[in-house]
């Protein structure tokens, strides 16, 4: 085994040997991010459920007609809209909002005494609709939400029947319809039978994957890089490596292809964890993208795979020269914050805006920024526009080759034992 | 600065500062030696200086040679230069000016080839958490080549550990990592072992042990070691030669005996408190220094 060989091994066995790291990079998104997921559609259902169970008061000052008038209509056009309803009997509406709140509604309805006769007589109504706060959750808001819902769509089935006793011979649809969307989606010219808010979120929930990841990643990655170098300041294993009939740079890049190793295992982990994330939640979308023509291209893919290989050579690299100036895991650890700001504003800012759409002075960021590009690569297997990409991956190739050299440079001279930040703090010599 | 030639290879500092490429002086005078014309000493140290910054000047102008299979001692206060000047030895630090040569290998040209020939202990070391005592030697081995096997089984009977070589190093006890280090240092069959104090911070049994191992070693492969350590009965008793270092400066240089009779003192301790504290004068009388 070569002396590079011998550094990978060595360091794969130190890194799958600590279990905080392989807790922290592999385990850890496999588990949490389908328990996440799990927990987040547990509590959407358990909404839709309390929807079902948690009342809606109705209180009815309307005597005119009975069960037979608009007042019952209402009632059970509610409870057909999964929502249970609870009639209630007050003095006024004062007394009924506190027989409501005594009484667990979450919702309280007030019809006017002349309820059925306003409608009736073509008048509008103005009811009284009192959201009850308790707890101030998601399951209130989203109660009143679907009453008002149910109050809109009351509304239109009265004007679609005041509307068929004006027209006895024509249909319903034709009335209350003059216009019906069929909706489809066009894919590079191509007509499909496809709801676009499916195909959108499927392609959007990919596209949000691989930002979120990278971001993740990236950053860890550089933790681990950053934290191998000052583990061999901190355990003081260091001096004796640096002694050793080695080149340096095998050192450096044995140090960065372990951490790519490590780090593999953790895109796939993550990768996994955020598909299961995202489709528990249901922001998977559904659409068959190989029916949408949407299959990612092989230049696509070999752009995607070179944006993300160089990103990561560039982010270790700027780790490792970071961790130099550091003397321990610690300082490593902190002193990595300054990598944070380039690796999250593009994954942020890509997520939820295509580069295009930014102001120009942004543009210029987002594009300065090498990790900007297995984002930009990414979103180009959807809309397969490359040559934007395939300039950034020239850019990145450059300025990984610079962050590449100065770290194999600093790595060769004393700066790596004798180099240190020390903010707002007089020199020290080392020890002699 | 200026080095005059001798029958020995170099005399005492000659005093001024004319700018005089040391290096070629000196590359020019060993040039015979390296040739294998004429017995090559293992280390040899000229007019070295290493100067941090302009206020910290570790070195002032070492000089020193040491012969082969020779155990040299380097001693002296602390912040002396006593790691500084081992770390340059060990190609870890670059030489502000002067020569630094093992078997006639510049520390500073010839980095790699020093690499191969020298083994080096720092006086902080420590050991791969996560590796066996014997994975961490094995690791150690292959960068030498060679039958790695043999230089294994060599260090794991070197370090003494027993079964436990093959529990991982985070459960050792700081004697037992010592152990390990002194094992990974003395297995391969270096032309200079280096070590810095090879025996600080341990308890009497271990520090016993291992001078032991240092000395058993020694005696077997008849090499060179170069040896800073605080502890001077550790010096005297494994070291051939002394020298002590102080401000940056050899401040004098012999056998034990040959100091001791000097300072006309009865150990090794003595000699370090007069020649340090009681600022006597540098009696540079034998060895590198001319």
């Amino acid at each position: 085994m070569g002396p590079l060989g011998n550094i990978i091994q060595k360091e794969l066995m130190e890194m799958f040997r600590d279990p905080k790291l392989i807790l922290g990079m592999v385990l850890v998104p496999i588990i949490m991010f389908p328990i996440m997921g799990v927990a987040m559609s547990s509590s959407y259902e358990a909404t839709q459920n309390a929807m079902r169970t948690s009342g809606v008061s109705l209180y009815s000052q309307d005597a005119s007609d009975g069960n037979a008038g608009y007042t019952a209509f209402l009632c059970t056009y509610l409870e057909l809209n999964n929502l249970t309803v609870k009639n209630l009997t007050a003095a006024d509406t004062a007394e009924a909002v506190r027989k409501a709140t005594d009484g667990g509604a979450v919702v309280l309805v007030a019809l006017p005494a002349n309820f059925t006769e306003n409608i009736m007589a073509l008048r509008y109504n103005t009811i009284g609709v009192y959201a009850i706060f308790r707890d101030f959750s998601m399951t209130e808001g989203a109660i009143y939400s679907q009453v008002v819902s149910v109050l809109d769509g009351f509304n239109n089935l009265v004007v679609a029947d005041r509307l068929q006793n004006a027209y006895p011979n024509e249909s319903v649809l034709n009335l209350t319809f003059p216009l019906v969307a069929k909706s489809e989606s066009v894919i590079r010219g191509q007509v499909h039978d496809a709801d676009p808010n499916v195909v959108g979120m499927t392609v959007v929930g990919s596209a949000m994957i691989m930002p979120l990841t990278l971001m993740l990643l990236l950053i860890m990655a550089g933790q681990l890089a950053a934290t191998s170098v000052a583990m061999e300041k901190e355990q003081k294993t260091l001096e004796v490596l640096l002694s050793l009939p080695v080149r340096r740079i095998n050192i450096l890049i044995g140090k960065l292809s372990g951490v790519m190793v490590v780090s593999l295992f953790a895109t796939v982990s993550y990768l996994v964890g955020f598909t299961f994330y995202f489709n528990s939640m249901g922001l998977g979308g559904g659409a068959d993208l190989q029916a949408l023509g949407l299959n990612p291209e092989p230049v696509g893919l070999m752009l995607l795979g070179t944006a993300l290989l160089l990103s990561f050579i560039s982010a270790l690299s700027l780790a490792v020269l970071l961790s130099v100036f550091t003397k321990d895991v610690r300082s490593a650890q902190s002193l990595m914050g300054v990598l944070y700001i380039p690796i999250m504003v593009p994954a942020l800012i890509l997520m939820f805006a295509p580069v295009g759409s930014l102001p120009a002075g942004l543009q210029l960021v987002v594009l300065a920024i090498p990790f900007s590009y297995p984002i930009l690569a990414s979103q180009a297997l959807y809309t397969q526009q490359y040559l934007l990409v395939a300039i950034g991956v020239a850019y990145q190739a450059l300025f990984t080759a610079a962050v590449l050299g100065l770290a194999a440079r600093i790595f060769s001279t004393e700066k790596i034992l004798t180099a240190k930040l020390e903010f707002g703090k007089k020199k020290k010599a080392p020890e002699n | 600065m200026i080095y005059k030639r001798c029958c020995r290879g170099f005399c005492a500092r000659a005093p001024g500062t004319a700018d005089v490429s040391v290096t070629e002086i000196f590359l020019s005078a060993v040039r015979p030696y390296r040739n294998g014309g004429l017995a090559t000493a293992t280390l040899e140290i000229s007019g070295l200086v290493k100067q941090y910054s302009a206020q910290i000047r570790a070195l002032d102008g070492i000089d020193l040679r040491v012969e082969e299979g020779e155990v040299f001692g380097l001693i002296g206060p602390n912040g002396a230069g006593k790691s500084t000047c081992i770390r340059i030895v060990a190609t870890l630090l670059a030489p502000t000016s002067g020569v630094v040569l093992v078997r006639g290998l510049d520390v500073t040209r010839e980095q790699m080839a020093v690499r191969k020939i020298i083994s080096y202990l720092p006086e902080e070391a420590g050991a791969y958490e996560n590796l066996s005592g014997e994975e961490y030697l094995r690791f150690m081995a292959r960068f030498y080549g060679g039958d790695t096997t043999e230089v294994l089984k060599r260090g794991v009977g070197i370090a003494d550990l027993g079964e436990r070589i093959k529990s991982k190093t985070k459960e050792y006890s700081k004697g037992m990592k010592r152990r390990l280090l002194i094992g990974r240092t003395l297995m391969m069959e270096s032309k200079l072992y280096i070590m810095d104090e090879p025996t600080g911070g341990l308890d009497v049994l271990h520090a016993h042990h291992i001078r032991n191992m240092i000395m058993d070693r020694i005696k077997q492969t008849n090499t060179t070691a170069l040896i800073s350590s605080h502890n001077l009965l550790e010096v005297e008793y494994l070291c051939n030669r002394v020298a002590i270092i102080n401000r940056g400066r050899i401040a004098c240089i012999g056998t034990p005996a040959e100091l001791k009779g000097r300072f006309g003192a009865a150990n090794l301790e003595e000699v370090f408190m007069k020649v340090v504290e009681g600022n006597k004068p540098i009696p540079v009388t034998a060895g590198g220094g001319g």
